[in-house]
């Protein structure tokens, strides 16, 4: 059985300051990591492969070059094989996640087979969570969200545990993890070595999977940055101990923190 | 001429283009949750701007006063659809399946919705099979006003920054919002709407079955990884850590202790939060009881959103807090979980 992993691999938050009274992002140093999330759906995988015979875990990266230092990592982290889709034509073209959905479907379609596919719930970068249900759609399968962990892979189902319910899903199937789902194994530096050295990341373009720029024109785009208003010097919240605690917990509402 | 359009945008008589297009109206998708209501009132604003109308497709309940107080023009009830009685509201495929049918006949010019179920598991599969373009999460929504398209401001890194969505001259186009920092919207009792029975199109068998309820063994969260962590310093007192452990449960973040607490035996090494501990990087840090020393105060630098409470107005850490409340830790705990 093979189960496809989505990577994706993003800017690291920690080498990078927001400046919000000069309106910038500083970049200090320009590191990429895997989307956190991707690794817990990595783990579920190797997970699912642990103790069982026949199991393929097949990491999938989107994007320019260093994308293959992502991909090489899923390998050091429990994948077997991995598949690059890359093209010098998207280099230029900002696809949106209609378009990479369309691509990855494609190359799902592509490696034949494939009876579950694996997305971290919510990229860190974006925030946006679009590409996993628009992934489900574009292969025409069953999704099951926030999945915690799988309990059962069977013929023709799988079960799983979501945070309230237990659910049951004809296979194939897409199941989005979140980041709390498991705690991602350590790697171990041999494992990075031979991913290195003895393994080999299949490149695919945009031909390969029967696509031309044109048919990935996007539908939206980002236009540019916002910054929220600076932060201000701390306030102290005076009155009753009861009055303070209400506006402490409105204001954490506001602003989304709780 | 330039004169004419300075004058024109004073007056605020700038006319947004027709539309060209089959496309019509902006619709929301609501499961009867108060959220709705805040997007249809958003949806009213830009309903106003756009000469659109508002129309409100109610997958759960037939509770369509407040929609329409809140500015809706025509409800849709999808309640007590299939025949068979699924809950669509349950069943994000059996939803999909009916809604997007019907949604495609419609051809809405805009579709909201809030960042619920509905934003998180609905909207992009519904995107998907309308060939939609969608912004998640969206802070802000206005118009462009030379092709009647959406423009989205949304958060990026978890609020770090924001970022500018542009959607391309296509049509529908899709919107998720935050729902939050929206205030409650205006309910106008005397306003009139119709009501109408969604009818949609087709039934497809759901291919998720609920095998039933389970509640997964809370495992603890590591520091580093945690949201929200709070923690509880020497000012807290032994009996005040058991609250704490409740308040961060409840908040679904970890608990951790500041220097002199771990040193009294109230917290184990990995729940230290100290530079000779862990640092930690939350988007919301509560300190209760934690005077703040430099140890401290550096261990705690890359968060997000600080709140400090300690009984003493002089305590460090209060001058470092985005906000600070001078009391008995202990107190304000018990007070917090009452109000959450």
């Amino acid at each position: 059985m093979k189960i496809v992993v989505t990577i994706k691999q993003i800017l690291d938050p920690a080498g990078f300051t927001v400046n919000r009274r000069r309106e910038r992002v500083f970049v200090n140093r320009e590191e990429y990591i895997i989307n956190p999330a991707d690794l817990n759906a990595l783990e579920m995988a190797a997970c699912a492969k642990d103790g069982r015979q026949g199991v393929e875990v097949i990491a999938l990266g989107l994007g320019p070059a260093r994308v293959d230092d992502a991909l090489r990592e899923a390998i050091a982290r429990g994948a077997d094989r991995a598949i690059h889709l890359s093209d010098p034509a998207l280099a230029d073209l900002k696809t949106d996640a209609a378009g990479a959905a369309r691509l990855i479907a494609a190359a799902v379609q592509k490696i034949g087979g494939v009876r579950l596919v694996l997305c971290g719930a919510v990229a860190l970068d974006s925030g946006a969570g679009e590409l996993p249900g628009r992934l489900a759609e574009a292969l025409g399968w069953p999704m099951l969200a926030q999945v915690h962990s799988i309990d059962q892979i069977g013929e023709g189902q799988v079960r799983v545990s979501r945070r309230t319910e237990r659910v049951e899903s004809d296979l194939p199937a897409l199941l989005t993890v979140p980041h709390d789902a498991n705690q991602p194994r350590h790697m171990l530096g041999v494992r990075v070595v031979q991913a290195y050295r003895q393994k080999s990341v299949a490149a695919w373009g945009l031909s390969d999977l029967g696509f031309t720029p044109n048919d990935l024109e996007p539908l939206t785009s980002v236009a540019g940055r916002r910054f929220p208003p600076e932060r201000t010097p701390g306030t102290r919240l005076e009155g009753s101990i009861e009055e303070a605690v209400q506006s402490l917990v409105a204001q954490l509402r506001a602003k989304e923190l709780i | 001429m330039e004169d004419f359009e300075y004058l024109q945008a004073l007056l605020g008589g700038e006319e947004l283009p027709e539309v060209t297009t089959a496309f019509r109206d902006i619709w929301v998708l609501t499961d009867g949750a108060p959220e709705g209501l805040k997007v249809v009132d958003r949806a009213r604003n830009l309903a106003e701007t756009l000469g659109a109308r508002v129309q409100v497709v109610l997958i759960r309940g037939e509770e369509t006063a407040d929609l329409i107080a809140a500015g809706a023009d025509r409800v849709h009830l999808a309640a007590g659809y299939p025949e068979s009685g699924a809950d669509l509201a349950g069943d994000t495929e059996a939803a999909l399946n009916a809604l997007a049918p019907f949604l495609e006949e419609a051809a809405p010019e805009f579709i909201l919705c809030a960042d619920d179920w509905l934003g998180q598991e609905l909207a992009p599969r519904l995107a998907q099979r309308l060939g939609a373009g969608l912004a998640t999460r969206c802070l802000e929504l206005t118009i462009n006003e030379n092709d009647r398209t959406l423009v989205a401001v949304r958060p990026v890194y978890q609020g770090d920054y924001y970022e500018v969505v542009n959607f391309a001259p296509h049509w529908p186009q899709m919107a998720t919002l935050i729902t939050a920092p929206l205030s409650q919207p205006y309910l106008d009792p005397h306003r009139e709407g119709e009501t109408e029975v969604l009818k949609p199109g087709l039934s497809a068998a759901s291919r998720v079955r609920v095998l039933g309820e389970t509640v997964l063994p809370e495992t603890p969260l590591s520091l580093s990884r945690a949201a929200i962590v709070v923690t509880g310093g020497a000012a807290l007192g032994v009996a005040g850590f058991e609250k704490l452990a409740d308040l961060a449960r409840r908040l679904g973040g970890a608990m951790a202790g500041a220097r002199e607490a771990f040193e009294l035996g109230w917290v184990e090494k990995d729940q230290l939060v100290d530079v000779t501990g862990h640092k930690v990087a939350p988007r919301l840090y509560m300190a209760f009881g934690v005077a703040g020393d430099v140890m401290h105060t550096a261990a705690i630098k890359e968060a997000k959103f600080v709140v400090a409470v300690h009984p003493d107005p002089g305590a460090p850490i209060l001058a470092q807090a985005d906000l600070g409340i001078v009391g008995d830790p202990c107190e304000v705990i018990d007070q917090l979980i009452a109000a959450l």
